[in-house]
This record gives C-alpha cells, sequence and structure tokens, in this order.
C-alpha cells in the first residue's frame, strides 16, 4: 500500500469515527425518553400525515370488500348472536352502575377522595405505524391542537393501547405496550399479584409480565389490568390475558406471557385520557 | 429525472412501509422498502452514492420515527457500503447477487442498528431474547422482495452508471 493510499484510507477512517462519535452523541440527546420534538421531525410528521391516512383510508376499504360479500344467512346467525350478547351486556351493565352507585356512596361514607370525576376523552384515527422492526408506536391525528400532551394515556375500546410519546401540532405519537421500552405497572384482577407488563423483543405480539414471585397463583386466563402505580397510566384498565406461566432464569420469580385484548394490527381509532383525575377509576 | 423518481419512491416507500406494509409481518419482521433501495443503490451506483443514498434515507425514517435520530442513517448508510463492495466484486445483475446482497446488507443493518441504539441509551436492553430471529426473518423477507423489485431498481439506478465499475482506488 502506497503512502498515499494509507493516508486517504486514515482520512476516510478518521471522518468514519467522527461521524459514528456525532451520530451516538445526537442519539443519545434522542433518545425514548423524550417528549419534545424538533420543528424539522414536526413538519416531516405533519407533511406525511395526510398521505399516509389517505392510504389507510383506501386500505381499509379496500379490507371491507370481502365483508360486502359475505351471505345473508351468515349476517343473520350473526345478528342473532349479537343480539343475546347485547342483552346480556346490558344486564351486566345494569348490575355494575348499581355497584358503582355503592362504591361511590362508601367512599363518601368514609371520606376516600378520587374516582368520582368522570374521565374526559379525545378521540383520534391512527394514521400510521412505526415502520421499524424495532420501535411499536404508532401516529395519531390529533396533537397539540386537541390539548392532547406528552404522557397521556391511549386506549382503544379493547383495552390499554400505550401512552403519548410526543406531539406535533395536528398529530402525536403513542408508544405502545408492545415497545420494549415502555413497561406497563400492572396486576391480576384476581389475586391482585403485582407486576411489570413489557412487550418482548421476538416481536410476536405477545407481552410479558415479569417481577411475579415465586410460589403465587398465576394462572392460565387470568386478567391484567392496570395498577396504577407510577402514576403514568390510570389504574383500572385493561391490558390482556395471561396466556403461559414459566419460571424465570434465576428461579426465584415468575413470568407470564400476557395476550393483548388490542388487536395492534386492526386499530383504527383511539381515545387519548386528557384528564389527569382519572386515576382510581 | 430518475433522481426525482428516486425521490418519488423514498416518499411512497415511507408511507407504504408505515401504513399497509406495518401489519404485513412475517415472523415479526416488516419490509424494508427504504433498506432494499439502499443495497441496490449500492450495488449499482457504487460505495459513495451508496453510503450518501442510505445516510439521507435514513435521516428520512429518523426524522419521522423521532427516536435515536441518526441510528437508522448510519446503519442504512452500512448497508449501501455493502452492496458497494459487492459491486466491485460480482456482476450486479445476477440475481443471486442481488438477493445476497440485500440479505447480508439487512443482517448488518439491523445488528449494527441495535448496536448504536443499544449504546447510546446506555444498554436498554434491545437485544432481548428472539431478537436474532427476528432479523432472520427481515433479510429473509427483504431478500424475496428485493427479487421481486430487483428490474424497477436496476432501471433506477442501473443505467448509465456503468463508469463506476472500474475499481475504487480507496478501498
Amino acid at each position: 500500500m502506497t503512502r498515499v493510499r494509507r493516508f486517504r484510507l486514515l482520512i476516510y477512517l478518521a471522518t468514519g469515527g467522527l461521524v459514528v462519535a456525532l451520530g451516538l452523541w445526537v442519539m443519545g440527546a434522542t433518545g425514548s425518553s423524550r417528549e419534545q420534538i424538533s420543528t424539522v421531525e414536526a413538519v416531516v410528521r405533519d407533511i406525511l400525515a395526510p398521505l399516509q391516512s389517505g392510504v389507510q383510508v383506501i386500505s381499509r376499504g379496500m379490507a371491507g370488500i370481502d365483508d360486502f360479500f359475505a351471505s345473508r344467512s351468515k349476517l343473520k346467525h350473526e345478528n342473532e348472536e349479537l343480539k343475546a350478547r347485547i342483552a346480556e351486556l346490558e344486564r351486566e351493565l345494569g348490575e355494575l352502575k348499581e355497584y358503582r352507585a355503592e362504591v361511590y356512596r362508601l367512599r363518601n361514607l368514609l371520606g376516600i377522595a378520587g374516582g368520582e370525576g368522570q374521565a374526559q376523552y379525545v378521540a383520534a384515527p391512527v394514521l400510521a405505524c412505526s415502520p421499524s422492526n424495532w420501535y411499536e408506536s404508532i401516529i395519531i391525528g390529533a396533537g397539540r391542537d386537541k390539548g392532547i400532551g406528552p404522557g397521556m394515556a391511549v386506549v382503544s375500546e379493547w383495552g390499554l393501547v400505550g401512552r403519548v410519546r410526543n406531539v406535533s401540532q395536528h398529530t402525536s405519537e403513542v408508544i405502545t405496550i408492545l415497545d420494549s421500552q415502555a413497561p406497563v405497572a400492572a396486576m391480576l384482577q384476581e389475586n391482585r399479584v403485582a407486576g411489570v407488563v413489557q412487550g418482548t423483543a421476538d416481536k410476536s405480539g405477545m407481552l410479558e409480565m415479569v417481577y411475579l414471585p415465586y410460589g403465587l397463583k398465576v394462572l392460565e386466563g387470568q386478567t391484567v389490568y392496570t395498577s396504577g402505580l407510577g402514576s403514568i397510566y390510570p389504574k383500572g384498565l385493561r391490558i390482556g390475558y395471561v396466556s403461559k406461566v414459566t419460571m424465570g432464569p434465576s428461579g426465584l420469580m415468575q413470568k407470564a406471557y400476557v395476550k393483548p385484548f388490542v388487536d395492534f394490527s386492526r386499530l383504527e381509532e383511539v381515545l387519548v385520557i386528557t384528564s389527569p383525575g382519572v386515576a382510581n377509576r | 429525472m430518475k433522481e426525482i423518481f428516486s425521490a418519488c419512491f423514498l416518499l411512497l416507500a415511507l408511507v407504504l412501509q408505515s401504513t399497509i406494509l406495518a401489519n404485513l409481518r412475517v415472523g415479526g419482521a416488516k419490509l424494508d422498502l427504504i433498506l432494499i433501495a439502499v443495497s441496490m443503490s449500492g450495488l449499482w451506483q457504487g460505495y459513495a452514492r451508496g453510503m450518501g443514498r442510505g445516510f439521507c434515507y435514513g435521516l428520512f425514517e429518523d426524522l419521522l420515527a423521532a427516536r435515536y435520530v441518526f441510528s437508522h442513517a448510519l446503519s442504512k448508510a452500512v448497508a449501501g457500503l455493502i452492496g458497494g463492495w459487492a459491486r466491485e466484486r460480482f456482476y450486479p445483475d445476477f440475481w443471486l447477487v442481488c438477493l445476497a446482497v440485500i440479505f447480508i446488507g439487512t443482517i448488518v443493518h439491523e445488528i449494527s442498528f441495535l448496536l448504536l441504539v443499544e449504546i447510546a441509551s446506555g444498554g436498554n436492553d434491545f437485544f432481548g431474547e428472539g431478537w436474532f430471529l427476528v432479523v432472520l426473518a427481515s433479510a429473509i423477507y427483504n431478500g424475496v422482495a428485493g427479487l421481486v423489485l430487483h428490474p424497477l431498481f436496476r432501471w433506477l439506478y442501473g443505467e448509465g452508471q456503468h463508469a463506476s465499475l472500474k475499481k475504487a482506488s480507496w478501498f
């Protein structure tokens, strides 16, 4: 290798090293805990949002074509089933309203504050998902203009979706519970066992509930709710159900695999909980 | 003219990847059209343009994701470099070369991306259980899609670039 070539190689290596070092510094400053995004990022997101929205509308319209051709008998059968289900749910709703009124009365008697405040929601369409294999986030079509801010919990009709990570004027990024960087303080409904629910690295769409002490009864089918600890998510939001229980590598803790109630591939609209006083619902 | 088509392709790829393609996962992996474009650019146009295109396209992805900015830019530049490396040694129009470049490019891109964010986040456990299976699935998915899209990239990046077929003197 001649001296000139060696010198050139050295220059390229030094430049490359400098670029990587600078890149790492910027990455560190723009990591997952960042709540404010720069103007450039906001502009890129707001410019792409209408295009993404258009593509979503077209793709959902095409997905609905097969439903159009569904047979009449199938629809009739489904209609009957749904009517029966509505009747059952209405009965349950009536019971729950009674229980709620009773809880309020008892809380008032005991002088416990909180719980009376009705949650306030802002509905928003899902515009896009993260294109990366490793980020599990969605972009929704409501931002600062609708009063949305970082840290607000996001739900759908099925259960907890995630929390708002950052906002631009017309859009917000929601980091979903499938992301391994967004752990959720959770508990099992039946026996009130607390743990932490987080996404898995294998991108199977499952969650794992960790830090479950050995010896506590964790069974398949148990429902997992938010525990309200850490004050990021309000208490009592549905997350999923336990599908499998294993022992942790140390043998001291159990690990439960949780199937989320939310089907993230079919998410069309979400609700952002904007009122702060929804804990202890 | 072709650069305008390339810019349109970037826009279309970003929109498709963040909408329809994001739900078409295979083995947990999403299709990465931008990575395929960068690898093909390196393969047809050489190191410099492959790396440059990888850096610019990756930066757009970073700005859209608004997380660990420069992570995609740097890792996609590496994918462009691999394409350029293959160009110096193999015939770019052979389908097996195209498949191998995208396959290896994807693996190197994903691992370098994970390494970068792991370092930048101070060890935030991005290398969780099963990560390599996702990387492998991604490499196969991109490789197969790259073969299908090969004629498009040959048209976009191939024609009129044969002057850079000569050996790069600086590597």
